[in-house]
């Protein structure tokens, strides 16, 4: 059976800055296919812009190469196709919204008969009221400028998305309005890389996500439900405290990853309903427990802690589970 | 080769109040001050017709260009007067059309905000009732446009380098190439290098490099004598094809990216 060729794909990608020769991307390798939503995570400073930078073509790599539909991120027909919202919202200050709005209408060389409507459009979508396409671009607050980030590139309509931090200075309505879009352009069959922080949102629609860590992809993770929903449960238990044998039983039973201290155990649960299940087990073996809570971590919290994500994450817990917990 | 939106956008950019106040200061300022002492001395005969060369020379529309055209051009740091580029080239736009768009935008510029001191300038002459002393030719036009058009490829040439590197470069080179031939001078003549007097090599290598950065051009010359002089015409158009290439290559190396700013 024939598999569909890669919509995106990125080859031994690496990037170089300045003198210092500081590597921002190291050996890159990626694929990316069509109609998928893509996300970047990873700790700032790791590179996760840059290889943004470098998929939009206006960053050249130091070596290797990137392709969009068989075609350089160079070409032309490439860029008819993409759109892009920038981290820093710092758009052309002396111009007027709509002005703004037709500029990259224009730009994105859609047809100039729809672009009052697409522009109106445009607004409507990213929930800016039709007065403010009147106001000039520097009386703009940061969460209305990060909402004429996403309405530029809705006019441009187009069919694959790059979208860089998308909801940093957005308020929770602003932040639920980036979701839906996302959802509709998952729909619509675009394609949507996403660079955010703010992935208790983003994780939802993501399909696929890619943890970058030092320039270098430490791992790229199929979004099932088993990740979305993996959550981490701590239990806080009294005197007598209990041995690590009995913990260690319980927790392997269920196939448990945990963590071990004197006063509390901290387990990698893949549904809540394992939760209360351990729950009754701990207290059958006389275990005191005080309090149970669940600690909801972000996607890059889980890769880390995640043991096919993360090896010094395992080797922390294999640490514990060697009796490091009575320290 | 041209983008409508931004040859369209970089007209929009002066309707701006600062821009616009500051373009009427300028349009009315110097025709203002060049009438005003004919004013003052009814009886003093004027030859007027040097005006003329002074509103199409180079340096009036090098002025033009860089008050009103520069800033538009490749500038990524100004929040008020910038683009932004990254975006900007995130579209389908050829860096070479973005250069292109914006040279013929920032000339018909040029030659705009000198038309209309021209045209203010013959409303004032003709007020004080000398304006049987003016008449601006058919050559005088085409001299503002070819210059207008020159000067502005130069414009963007040195503000298609990062920040304010083209400005110092251009400055630098500038006076060097009329400095350095009066400093050599100063050396006496025995002084020798490896045999030869470089003080002519200094010379030539400046001239030459005057050339690149000044090529005014005059048709009065070409259409009044009898042979026809190729020099200076050909060095005006390779002068301003090869600034806009440099433009265009400066342009294609540049990243436009925060994380590299």
């Amino acid at each position: 059976m024939l598999t569909e060729p890669a919509f995106i794909k990125v080859e031994n990608l690496s990037k170089i800055y300045g003198l210092r020769k500081f590597h921002a991307l190291d050996n890159i390798n990626l694929q990316i296919n069509k109609g998928e939503v893509f996300g970047l995570i990873g700790p700032n400073g790791a590179g996760k812009t840059t290889l943004m930078g470098c998929l939009l073509g206006l960053l050249k790599p130091s070596t290797g190469s990137v392709l969009i539909n068989g075609k350089s991120v160079y070409d032309m027909s490439v860029k008819d196709i993409t759109g892009f919202v920038p981290e820093r919202p710092h758009f052309d200050a002396w111009m007027i919204v709509e002005n703004f709005l037709h500029y990259h209408h224009m730009l994105a060389n859609q047809p100039e008969s729809k672009a009052k409507e697409d522009v109106a459009e445009a607004l409507a979508d990213v929930g800016l009221q039709p007065e403010v396409g009147k106001r000039l671009i520097r009386k703009l607050s940061r969460g209305m400028l990060q909402r004429l980030g996403l309405a530029q590139l809705i006019v441009g309509k187009p069919d694959l998305c790059f979208l860089d931090e998308p909801t940093s200075g957005m308020d929770p309505l602003g932040m639920a309005l980036v979701k839906d879009l996302l959802v509709r352009w998952k729909k619509e069959g675009k394609t949507v890389v996403i660079n955010s922080h703010h992935l208790d949102q983003v994780e939802k629609v993501c399909d696929r996500v890619a943890f970058i860590e030092g320039g270098k992809i430490r791992s790229i993770e199929e979004l099932t439900p088993t990740l979305q929903t993996k959550q981490i449960f701590v239990v806080r238990w009294g005197h007598p405290f209990p041995i690590y044998e009995t913990v260690s039983e319980v927790a392997q039973n269920n196939m448990i990853e945990f963590e071990l201290m004197e006063d509390h155990g901290r387990f990698w649960l893949s549904s809540r309903s394992i939760g209360t299940k351990l729950l009754q087990e701990l207290m059958a073996k006389d275990v005191q427990v005080e309090e149970a809570m669940y600690e909801r971590k972000d996607l890059v919290e889980l890769f880390k802690k995640d043991p096919s994500a993360d090896k010094a994450g395992s080797d922390v817990r294999n640490r514990r589970k060697n009796g490091d917990n009575a320290e | 080769m041209i983008n409508k939106a931004v040859f369209l956008y970089t007209f929009l950019r002066l309707a701006q109040p600062t821009t616009v106040i500051k373009l009427v200061l300028f349009v009315l300022a110097i025709p203002t001050a060049l009438v005003y002492p004919l004013h003052q001395a009814p009886d003093v005969s004027v030859d007027l017709e040097p005006l003329i060369s002074f509103f199409a020379s180079p340096v009036m529309t090098l002025v033009v260009s860089f008050m009103f055209v520069s800033s538009s051009i490749g500038n990524t740091k100004s929040l008020d007067d910038g683009e932004y580029l990254a975006l900007l080239f995130s579209r389908p736009l050829h860096r070479s059309t973005y250069i292109f768009s914006k040279w013929l935008a920032g000339s018909i510029l040029v030659c705009a905000v000198i038309g209309l001191q021209l045209i203010y300038f013959i409303i004032l002459i003709n007020m004080i009732g000398r304006g049987a002393q003016f008449s601006m030719g058919f050559t005088d036009t085409i001299n503002l446009a070819l210059n207008a058009f020159g000067t502005t490829a130069l414009v963007v040439m040195i503000h298609a380098f990062p920040a304010k590197i083209g400005v110092i470069l251009f400055a630098a080179l500038f006076y060097l190439s009329f400095a350095a031939p009066l400093m050599v001078q100063l050396i006496p003549n025995t002084a020798l290098f490896f045999g030869v007097d470089f003080r002519n090599t200094v010379k030539t290598a400046c001239n030459v490099l005057r050339a690149f950065m000044y090529s005014p051009i005059d048709m009065d010359v070409y259409l009044s004598s009898i042979k026809m002089v190729w020099l200076p015409a050909v060095s005006f158009v390779s002068n301003t094809a090869l600034y806009l290439c440099i433009a265009v290559v400066i342009m294609n190396k540049r990243e436009f990216f925060y994380t590299n700013e």
